[in-house]
Protein backbone atom coordinates (compact mmCIF):
# COMPACT_ATOMS: atom_id res chain seq x y z
CA UNK A 1 0.00 0.00 0.00
CA UNK A 2 3.07 2.49 -0.74
CA UNK A 3 1.58 3.99 -3.73
CA UNK A 4 -1.59 6.53 -4.02
CA UNK A 5 -3.53 3.47 -6.33
CA UNK A 6 -4.19 0.50 -3.56
CA UNK A 7 -4.56 3.60 -1.65
CA UNK A 8 -7.65 4.65 -3.68
CA UNK A 9 -8.41 1.42 -4.93
CA UNK A 10 -9.11 -0.11 -0.85
CA UNK A 11 -10.99 3.21 -0.12
CA UNK A 12 -13.49 2.77 -2.89
CA UNK A 13 -13.62 -1.00 -1.59
CA UNK A 14 -14.58 0.43 1.99
CA UNK A 15 -16.93 2.59 0.91
CA UNK A 16 -18.63 -0.11 -1.12
CA UNK A 17 -17.87 -2.13 1.19
CA UNK A 18 -20.21 -0.08 3.55
CA UNK A 19 -22.90 1.25 1.53
CA UNK A 20 -23.69 -2.45 1.15
CA UNK A 21 -23.97 -3.20 4.49
CA UNK A 22 -25.94 -0.39 5.21
CA UNK A 23 -28.30 -0.64 1.92
CA UNK A 24 -28.62 -4.56 1.83
CA UNK A 25 -26.43 -6.83 4.56
CA UNK A 26 -28.45 -4.82 7.38
CA UNK A 27 -31.91 -5.46 5.88
CA UNK A 28 -30.67 -9.47 5.69
CA UNK A 29 -30.11 -11.13 9.01
CA UNK A 30 -30.13 -15.01 7.98
CA UNK A 31 -30.99 -16.63 11.83
CA UNK A 32 -31.01 -13.21 13.12
CA UNK A 33 -27.27 -12.35 12.42
CA UNK A 34 -25.84 -9.28 10.90
CA UNK A 35 -22.91 -10.42 8.02
CA UNK A 36 -20.38 -8.17 8.58
CA UNK A 37 -18.84 -7.85 5.32
CA UNK A 38 -15.98 -5.69 6.69
CA UNK A 39 -15.06 -8.57 9.38
CA UNK A 40 -14.60 -10.83 6.18
CA UNK A 41 -12.84 -8.15 4.33
CA UNK A 42 -10.00 -7.34 6.84
CA UNK A 43 -9.46 -11.31 7.21
CA UNK A 44 -9.01 -11.41 3.18
CA UNK A 45 -6.78 -8.53 3.02
CA UNK A 46 -4.48 -10.03 5.64
CA UNK A 47 -4.57 -13.57 3.69
CA UNK A 48 -3.91 -11.70 0.62
CA UNK A 49 -1.27 -8.60 1.23
CA UNK A 50 0.72 -10.56 4.39
CA UNK A 51 1.05 -9.44 8.01
CA UNK A 52 1.39 -5.75 7.58
CA UNK A 53 -0.85 -5.13 4.77
CA UNK A 54 -3.62 -7.06 6.39
CA UNK A 55 -2.91 -4.60 9.59
CA UNK A 56 -2.68 -1.28 7.80
CA UNK A 57 -6.24 -2.64 5.35
CA UNK A 58 -7.88 -4.21 8.78
CA UNK A 59 -7.02 -0.73 10.09
CA UNK A 60 -8.89 0.87 7.02
CA UNK A 61 -11.81 -1.48 7.83
CA UNK A 62 -12.08 -0.99 11.79
CA UNK A 63 -12.45 2.71 10.93
CA UNK A 64 -15.11 2.18 8.81
CA UNK A 65 -17.24 0.12 11.36
CA UNK A 66 -16.45 2.40 14.19
CA UNK A 67 -17.89 5.26 12.02
CA UNK A 68 -21.56 3.06 11.74
CA UNK A 69 -21.57 0.94 14.39
CA UNK A 70 -21.88 2.91 17.79
CA UNK A 71 -19.66 0.59 19.94
CA UNK A 72 -17.45 3.01 21.63
CA UNK A 73 -14.98 4.22 19.42
CA UNK A 74 -11.89 2.72 18.35
CA UNK A 75 -12.98 -0.66 19.56
CA UNK A 76 -13.64 -1.67 15.87
CA UNK A 77 -10.28 -0.57 14.64
CA UNK A 78 -8.01 -2.33 17.59
CA UNK A 79 -9.78 -6.08 16.55
CA UNK A 80 -9.91 -5.52 12.84
CA UNK A 81 -6.19 -4.10 12.66
CA UNK A 82 -5.10 -7.15 14.82
CA UNK A 83 -7.46 -9.49 12.67
CA UNK A 84 -5.35 -8.39 9.51
CA UNK A 85 -2.31 -8.74 11.13
CA UNK A 86 -2.98 -12.25 12.49
CA UNK A 87 -4.63 -13.57 8.81
CA UNK A 88 -0.88 -12.29 7.49
CA UNK A 89 0.26 -14.57 9.96
CA UNK A 90 -1.55 -17.21 9.27
CA UNK A 91 -1.80 -17.12 5.55
CA UNK A 92 2.24 -17.32 5.58
CA UNK A 93 1.97 -20.67 7.67
CA UNK A 94 -0.46 -22.69 5.23
CA UNK A 95 1.27 -21.57 2.21
CA UNK A 96 0.30 -21.99 -1.44
CA UNK A 97 -3.00 -23.82 -0.11
CA UNK A 98 -5.94 -24.49 -2.47
CA UNK A 99 -8.82 -22.36 -3.14
CA UNK A 100 -11.25 -24.24 -1.19
CA UNK A 101 -8.80 -24.88 1.95
CA UNK A 102 -8.10 -21.01 1.26
CA UNK A 103 -12.25 -20.40 2.45
CA UNK A 104 -11.81 -22.90 4.49
CA UNK A 105 -9.05 -21.01 6.58
CA UNK A 106 -10.67 -17.45 5.75
CA UNK A 107 -14.15 -18.80 7.71
CA UNK A 108 -12.38 -19.63 10.47
CA UNK A 109 -10.77 -16.52 11.07
CA UNK A 110 -13.96 -14.67 10.53
CA UNK A 111 -14.92 -17.18 13.43
CA UNK A 112 -12.18 -15.92 14.92
CA UNK A 113 -12.85 -12.42 14.62
CA UNK A 114 -15.82 -12.60 16.28
CA UNK A 115 -14.53 -13.51 19.44
CA UNK A 116 -12.05 -11.27 19.51
CA UNK A 117 -14.31 -8.47 18.91
CA UNK A 118 -16.61 -10.28 21.76
CA UNK A 119 -13.19 -10.51 24.38
CA UNK A 120 -12.83 -6.97 23.38
CA UNK A 121 -16.18 -6.37 24.50
CA UNK A 122 -15.76 -8.37 27.86
CA UNK A 123 -12.11 -6.16 28.52
CA UNK A 124 -14.55 -3.31 28.22
CA UNK A 125 -17.35 -4.47 30.10
CA UNK A 126 -20.08 -4.23 26.80
CA UNK A 127 -22.73 -6.39 28.55
CA UNK A 128 -24.34 -5.74 24.91
CA UNK A 129 -21.47 -7.52 23.48
CA UNK A 130 -20.89 -9.97 25.99
CA UNK A 131 -25.10 -11.11 25.96
CA UNK A 132 -24.88 -10.97 22.20
CA UNK A 133 -25.42 -14.64 21.00
CA UNK A 134 -21.72 -15.26 20.12
CA UNK A 135 -21.61 -18.45 18.77
CA UNK A 136 -24.22 -18.19 15.93
CA UNK A 137 -22.85 -14.85 14.92
CA UNK A 138 -19.36 -16.30 14.24
CA UNK A 139 -20.96 -19.81 12.65
CA UNK A 140 -23.17 -17.59 9.94
CA UNK A 141 -20.22 -15.06 9.59
CA UNK A 142 -18.13 -17.36 8.81
CA UNK A 143 -20.59 -19.26 6.59
CA UNK A 144 -20.73 -16.45 4.85
CA UNK A 145 -17.10 -15.95 4.57
CA UNK A 146 -16.87 -19.32 3.36
CA UNK A 147 -18.99 -19.09 0.26
CA UNK A 148 -17.98 -15.03 -0.40
CA UNK A 149 -14.31 -15.91 0.04
CA UNK A 150 -13.61 -16.26 -4.09
CA UNK A 151 -15.47 -12.67 -5.00
CA UNK A 152 -14.10 -11.15 -2.04
CA UNK A 153 -10.66 -12.28 -2.25
CA UNK A 154 -10.47 -11.54 -6.21
CA UNK A 155 -11.76 -7.90 -5.29
CA UNK A 156 -9.25 -6.98 -2.27
CA UNK A 157 -6.52 -8.61 -4.72
CA UNK A 158 -7.81 -5.72 -7.28
CA UNK A 159 -7.79 -3.16 -4.36
CA UNK A 160 -4.28 -4.11 -3.05
CA UNK A 161 -2.99 -4.62 -6.41
CA UNK A 162 -1.92 -8.00 -5.90
CA UNK A 163 -1.08 -10.06 -8.58
CA UNK A 164 -3.21 -13.73 -8.34
CA UNK A 165 -0.53 -16.37 -8.17
CA UNK A 166 0.04 -18.12 -11.12
CA UNK A 167 0.48 -21.74 -10.82
CA UNK A 168 3.49 -22.79 -12.56
CA UNK A 169 3.02 -26.35 -14.97
CA UNK A 170 5.49 -28.46 -12.73
CA UNK A 171 3.22 -27.65 -9.26
CA UNK A 172 0.45 -27.66 -11.00
CA UNK A 173 1.10 -31.12 -11.99
CA UNK A 174 2.34 -31.97 -8.18
CA UNK A 175 -0.68 -30.28 -7.06
CA UNK A 176 -3.12 -32.49 -9.55
CA UNK A 177 -1.08 -35.65 -8.59
CA UNK B 1 20.07 -11.26 7.16
CA UNK B 2 20.03 -7.37 8.25
CA UNK B 3 16.69 -6.30 5.83
CA UNK B 4 15.01 -9.17 7.29
CA UNK B 5 15.49 -7.67 10.45
CA UNK B 6 14.52 -4.02 9.56
CA UNK B 7 11.27 -5.35 7.72
CA UNK B 8 10.64 -7.10 10.87
CA UNK B 9 11.15 -4.00 12.91
CA UNK B 10 8.66 -2.16 10.17
CA UNK B 11 5.95 -4.27 10.62
CA UNK B 12 5.95 -3.96 14.34
CA UNK B 13 6.04 -0.15 14.03
CA UNK B 14 2.99 -0.40 11.95
CA UNK B 15 0.95 -2.46 14.10
CA UNK B 16 2.14 -0.51 17.16
CA UNK B 17 1.13 2.58 16.12
CA UNK B 18 -2.00 1.53 14.67
CA UNK B 19 -3.06 -0.20 18.00
CA UNK B 20 -1.93 3.07 19.97
CA UNK B 21 -4.00 4.93 17.87
CA UNK B 22 -6.82 2.65 18.70
CA UNK B 23 -6.07 3.10 22.48
CA UNK B 24 -6.00 6.69 22.01
CA UNK B 25 -9.37 6.60 20.40
CA UNK B 26 -10.86 4.35 23.22
CA UNK B 27 -9.86 6.32 25.87
CA UNK B 28 -10.90 9.97 24.11
CA UNK B 29 -14.22 8.24 23.50
CA UNK B 30 -14.84 6.89 26.92
CA UNK B 31 -13.61 10.09 28.78
CA UNK B 32 -16.60 11.71 26.97
CA UNK B 33 -14.82 14.10 24.94
CA UNK B 34 -15.08 12.13 21.91
CA UNK B 35 -17.28 15.61 20.20
CA UNK B 36 -15.35 14.91 17.17
CA UNK B 37 -15.74 11.31 16.92
CA UNK B 38 -19.63 11.61 17.51
CA UNK B 39 -20.06 14.61 14.61
CA UNK B 40 -18.15 12.44 12.48
CA UNK B 41 -20.53 9.45 13.08
CA UNK B 42 -23.86 11.64 12.94
CA UNK B 43 -22.49 13.38 9.44
CA UNK B 44 -21.50 9.20 8.01
CA UNK B 45 -25.06 8.33 9.11
CA UNK B 46 -26.88 11.41 7.61
CA UNK B 47 -24.69 10.80 4.21
CA UNK B 48 -25.65 7.21 4.33
CA UNK B 49 -29.63 8.12 5.72
CA UNK B 50 -30.98 7.51 2.29
CA UNK B 51 -29.27 4.37 1.13
CA UNK B 52 -30.72 2.62 5.00
CA UNK B 53 -33.93 4.21 3.82
CA UNK B 54 -33.86 2.98 -0.03
CA UNK B 55 -32.79 -0.80 1.65
CA UNK B 56 -35.14 -0.60 3.91
CA UNK B 57 -37.75 0.07 1.04
CA UNK B 58 -36.26 -2.62 -1.45
CA UNK B 59 -35.76 -5.34 0.78
CA UNK B 60 -39.12 -4.70 3.03
CA UNK B 61 -41.35 -6.68 1.06
CA UNK B 62 -38.85 -9.62 0.61
CA UNK B 63 -38.55 -9.74 4.54
CA UNK B 64 -42.35 -9.48 5.17
CA UNK B 65 -42.63 -12.47 2.54
CA UNK B 66 -39.70 -14.50 4.35
CA UNK B 67 -41.65 -13.90 7.46
CA UNK B 68 -44.77 -14.70 6.30
CA UNK B 69 -43.54 -18.58 4.92
CA UNK B 70 -41.18 -18.94 7.89
CA UNK B 71 -43.56 -17.79 10.72
CA UNK B 72 -46.50 -18.39 9.50
CA UNK B 73 -48.04 -20.59 12.28
CA UNK B 74 -46.60 -17.95 14.92
CA UNK B 75 -48.44 -15.31 12.91
CA UNK B 76 -51.72 -17.23 13.39
CA UNK B 77 -51.38 -18.10 16.93
CA UNK B 78 -50.84 -14.11 17.30
CA UNK B 79 -53.54 -13.21 15.20
CA UNK B 80 -55.80 -15.50 16.79
CA UNK B 81 -54.83 -14.21 19.97
CA UNK B 82 -55.14 -10.66 18.77
CA UNK B 83 -58.80 -10.98 18.43
CA UNK B 84 -58.87 -12.33 21.82
CA UNK B 85 -57.76 -9.57 23.14
CA UNK B 86 -59.61 -7.03 20.75
CA UNK B 87 -62.61 -8.61 22.29
CA UNK B 88 -61.54 -8.10 25.40
CA UNK B 89 -60.76 -4.52 24.74
CA UNK B 90 -63.68 -3.72 23.42
CA UNK B 91 -65.62 -4.87 26.74
CA UNK B 92 -63.31 -2.76 28.76
CA UNK B 93 -63.85 0.22 26.72
CA UNK B 94 -66.89 1.51 28.71
CA UNK B 95 -65.21 0.65 32.40
CA UNK B 96 -61.51 2.42 31.10
CA UNK B 97 -63.88 5.59 29.91
CA UNK B 98 -65.27 5.76 33.49
CA UNK B 99 -62.00 5.71 35.28
CA UNK B 100 -60.55 8.09 32.70
CA UNK B 101 -63.08 10.55 33.87
CA UNK B 102 -62.69 9.51 37.49
CA UNK B 103 -59.04 10.27 37.06
CA UNK B 104 -59.68 13.51 35.28
CA UNK B 105 -61.71 14.53 38.69
CA UNK B 106 -59.05 14.05 41.04
CA UNK B 107 -56.43 15.38 39.24
CA UNK B 108 -58.41 18.42 38.77
CA UNK B 109 -59.28 18.10 42.38
CA UNK B 110 -55.27 17.89 42.83
CA UNK B 111 -54.42 20.84 40.87
CA UNK B 112 -52.27 18.43 38.90
CA UNK B 113 -52.07 18.74 35.08
CA UNK B 114 -51.76 15.21 33.12
CA UNK B 115 -48.43 15.62 32.14
CA UNK B 116 -47.87 12.94 29.98
CA UNK B 117 -50.81 14.10 27.77
CA UNK B 118 -49.62 17.37 27.20
CA UNK B 119 -46.27 16.85 26.27
CA UNK B 120 -45.57 17.71 22.54
CA UNK B 121 -44.81 14.62 19.78
CA UNK B 122 -42.99 13.49 16.76
CA UNK B 123 -44.51 10.32 14.98
CA UNK B 124 -41.18 8.71 13.87
CA UNK B 125 -40.34 5.60 11.12
CA UNK B 126 -38.42 3.01 12.70
CA UNK B 127 -35.27 1.72 10.68
CA UNK B 128 -35.44 -1.74 11.47
CA UNK B 129 -31.81 -2.77 10.23
CA UNK B 130 -29.22 -3.23 13.24
CA UNK B 131 -25.90 -2.18 11.63
CA UNK B 132 -24.21 -4.65 14.02
CA UNK B 133 -25.00 -7.81 16.15
CA UNK B 134 -23.40 -5.89 18.91
CA UNK B 135 -25.54 -2.99 19.41
CA UNK B 136 -29.45 -3.24 20.70
CA UNK B 137 -30.45 0.38 19.38
CA UNK B 138 -32.94 0.96 16.88
CA UNK B 139 -32.73 4.00 13.92
CA UNK B 140 -35.47 6.74 13.47
CA UNK B 141 -35.84 8.79 10.58
CA UNK B 142 -36.22 11.54 12.55
CA UNK B 143 -33.41 13.72 13.92
CA UNK B 144 -32.10 17.00 15.34
CA UNK B 145 -34.38 19.49 12.85
CA UNK B 146 -37.09 17.85 13.62
CA UNK B 147 -36.40 18.98 17.45
CA UNK B 148 -35.55 15.49 18.58
CA UNK B 149 -32.74 16.13 21.13
CA UNK B 150 -30.82 13.79 23.59
CA UNK B 151 -32.57 11.84 26.63
CA UNK B 152 -35.88 12.16 25.21
CA UNK B 153 -38.58 9.85 25.89
CA UNK B 154 -39.53 6.94 22.93
CA UNK B 155 -42.92 5.18 23.32
CA UNK B 156 -45.20 3.05 20.75
CA UNK B 157 -48.73 2.55 21.37
CA UNK B 158 -48.38 0.44 23.88
CA UNK B 159 -45.85 1.63 26.28
CA UNK B 160 -41.81 2.82 26.74
CA UNK B 161 -39.88 1.87 24.07
CA UNK B 162 -36.82 3.70 25.67
CA UNK B 163 -34.46 6.95 25.30
CA UNK B 164 -33.03 8.64 22.39
CA UNK B 165 -29.50 8.23 22.38
CA UNK B 166 -27.69 10.05 19.11
CA UNK B 167 -29.11 12.87 17.44
CA UNK B 168 -27.76 13.61 14.11
CA UNK B 169 -29.37 16.28 11.35
CA UNK B 170 -31.71 14.08 10.05
CA UNK B 171 -31.62 10.08 12.44
CA UNK B 172 -31.57 9.76 15.68
CA UNK B 173 -30.59 6.34 17.51
CA UNK B 174 -32.70 5.02 20.44
CA UNK B 175 -31.55 2.66 23.42
CA UNK B 176 -33.61 0.55 24.03
CA UNK B 177 -35.49 -0.28 27.58
CA UNK B 178 -34.07 -3.96 27.38
CA UNK B 179 -30.48 -2.73 27.10
CA UNK B 180 -28.50 -3.66 29.74
CA UNK B 181 -27.06 -0.19 30.24
CA UNK B 182 -30.90 1.27 30.46
CA UNK B 183 -31.83 2.28 33.79
CA UNK B 184 -35.05 4.84 34.53
CA UNK B 185 -36.80 5.70 38.20
CA UNK B 186 -40.19 3.69 38.08
CA UNK B 187 -43.25 3.26 40.00
CA UNK B 188 -45.42 0.53 41.03
CA UNK B 189 -49.12 1.88 41.17
CA UNK B 190 -50.80 -0.06 43.25
CA UNK B 191 -48.17 1.03 46.29
CA UNK B 192 -46.95 3.64 45.04
CA UNK B 193 -43.49 2.45 45.55
CA UNK B 194 -40.14 3.15 43.70
CA UNK B 195 -37.53 1.72 42.47
CA UNK B 196 -35.14 1.78 39.43
CA UNK B 197 -35.59 -0.34 36.35
CA UNK B 198 -32.58 -2.03 34.72
CA UNK B 199 -32.63 -3.82 31.25
CA UNK B 200 -31.81 -7.48 31.24
CA UNK B 201 -30.61 -7.90 27.71
CA UNK B 202 -32.00 -9.09 24.70
CA UNK B 203 -35.71 -10.57 24.53
CA UNK B 204 -35.14 -10.80 28.22
CA UNK B 205 -37.56 -9.06 30.64
CA UNK B 206 -36.73 -5.96 32.85
CA UNK B 207 -35.84 -5.87 36.32
CA UNK B 208 -36.77 -3.56 38.98
CA UNK B 209 -34.55 -3.19 42.38
CA UNK B 210 -34.71 -1.01 45.41
CA UNK B 211 -38.28 -2.44 46.02
CA UNK B 212 -38.56 -2.24 50.06
CA UNK B 213 -39.10 -6.37 51.48
CA UNK B 214 -42.60 -5.28 53.34
CA UNK B 215 -44.36 -3.79 49.86
CA UNK B 216 -46.45 -5.70 48.60
CA UNK B 217 -46.56 -6.36 44.98
CA UNK B 218 -48.61 -8.74 42.69
CA UNK B 219 -47.84 -9.94 39.55
CA UNK B 220 -49.72 -8.49 36.96
CA UNK B 221 -49.61 -4.96 38.89
CA UNK B 222 -48.47 -2.08 35.84
CA UNK B 223 -45.00 -0.27 36.39
CA UNK B 224 -45.17 3.53 35.10
CA UNK B 225 -42.14 6.18 35.07
CA UNK B 226 -41.85 7.76 38.33
CA UNK B 227 -40.63 11.17 36.91
CA UNK B 228 -38.15 12.37 39.79
CA UNK B 229 -36.68 15.89 39.34
CA UNK B 230 -33.86 15.44 36.83
CA UNK B 231 -34.72 12.26 35.76
CA UNK B 232 -35.07 12.33 31.34
CA UNK B 233 -38.49 10.81 31.78
CA UNK B 234 -41.62 12.41 32.80
CA UNK B 235 -44.21 10.59 35.36
CA UNK B 236 -46.62 8.14 34.12
CA UNK B 237 -45.08 6.56 31.05
CA UNK B 238 -46.57 3.03 30.85
CA UNK B 239 -43.52 0.79 31.14
CA UNK B 240 -45.15 -2.82 31.37
CA UNK B 241 -46.20 -5.37 33.86
CA UNK B 242 -45.09 -7.31 36.92
CA UNK B 243 -44.24 -10.85 36.20
CA UNK B 244 -42.18 -12.65 39.21
CA UNK B 245 -41.32 -10.96 42.76
CA UNK B 246 -38.87 -13.19 44.52
CA UNK B 247 -37.29 -11.14 47.65
CA UNK B 248 -33.79 -11.38 48.46
CA UNK B 249 -32.91 -10.90 51.82
CA UNK B 250 -29.49 -10.39 51.10
CA UNK B 251 -30.17 -6.91 49.47
CA UNK B 252 -33.05 -6.44 51.74
CA UNK B 253 -35.11 -5.62 48.60
CA UNK B 254 -37.44 -7.62 46.07
CA UNK B 255 -36.46 -8.08 42.83
CA UNK B 256 -39.18 -7.65 40.48
CA UNK B 257 -39.29 -8.86 36.67
CA UNK B 258 -41.30 -6.81 34.34
CA UNK B 259 -42.39 -7.41 31.05
CA UNK B 260 -42.48 -4.42 28.75
CA UNK B 261 -45.83 -3.18 27.83
CA UNK B 262 -44.53 -1.87 23.98
CA UNK B 263 -43.50 -4.98 21.68
CA UNK B 264 -39.73 -4.11 21.02
CA UNK B 265 -38.97 -6.90 18.20
CA UNK B 266 -42.50 -5.20 15.82
CA UNK B 267 -41.52 -1.43 15.89
CA UNK B 268 -42.41 0.41 12.79
CA UNK B 269 -43.33 3.45 13.94
CA UNK B 270 -43.00 5.14 17.37
CA UNK B 271 -43.38 8.41 18.94
CA UNK B 272 -40.55 10.82 20.24
CA UNK B 273 -41.84 12.80 23.55
CA UNK B 274 -40.25 16.39 22.71
CA UNK B 275 -39.77 16.03 27.01
CA UNK B 276 -36.99 17.92 28.24
CA UNK B 277 -36.75 17.42 31.81
CA UNK B 278 -36.37 20.58 34.66
CA UNK B 279 -32.62 20.15 35.70
CA UNK B 280 -32.65 21.54 38.96
CA UNK B 281 -29.81 24.59 39.46
CA UNK B 282 -26.56 23.11 40.84
CA UNK B 283 -25.57 23.83 44.02
CA UNK B 284 -22.84 25.75 44.23
CA UNK B 285 -20.33 25.07 47.72
CA UNK B 286 -18.35 27.44 48.26
CA UNK B 287 -15.12 25.49 49.81
CA UNK B 288 -13.12 28.25 50.16
CA UNK B 289 -10.93 28.74 53.11
CA UNK B 290 -12.70 31.43 55.37
CA UNK B 291 -11.39 32.91 58.17
CA UNK B 292 -10.72 30.45 61.30
CA UNK B 293 -13.84 31.21 63.51
CA UNK B 294 -13.28 32.71 67.10
CA UNK B 295 -12.89 30.10 69.94
CA UNK B 296 -15.63 29.71 71.58
CA UNK B 297 -15.08 29.99 75.81
CA UNK B 298 -18.35 29.07 76.77
CA UNK B 299 -17.94 25.56 74.72
CA UNK B 300 -14.71 24.58 74.61
CA UNK B 301 -14.58 24.83 78.46
CA UNK B 302 -17.74 22.13 78.67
Amino acid sequence: MASSGPLARSALLLVGAVVIHVGLLSHMTPAGVVIDPLVVLAVVGGMVGGRGTGASFGAGCGLATDLIVYTPFGMSLLVLTLVGYLSGIIAEQIGSAGRIARAAVAAALTAGGIGLFACAGWLLDLAHVTEAPIVRIAIVTALAALVAHPLVERVVRWALVIRPRIVTGREGRSRGG
Amino acid sequence: MARRAGNRRRLWLRLGLLVVTAIALLTLDARGSGGVLDTARGAVLDVLGPVRTFGDWVTGPIRDAWRGVVSYDDLEADNAQLRGELAEAEASILRVGELERDRQELLALLGARDTVQAIPRITARVIDAPLSNFERTIELDKGHRDGVRNGMPVESGHGLVGRVEEVSANRSRVELLTDPNFDAGVRIVRSGDDGLVSGGGPDRDLEVSYIELETVVIPGETVVTSGFAGSTFPAGLLLGTVTDVVPDAVRGAQRVTVHPAADLTRLRWVQVLLYEPDVPEPVIVDREPGPEPEPDAGSSAS
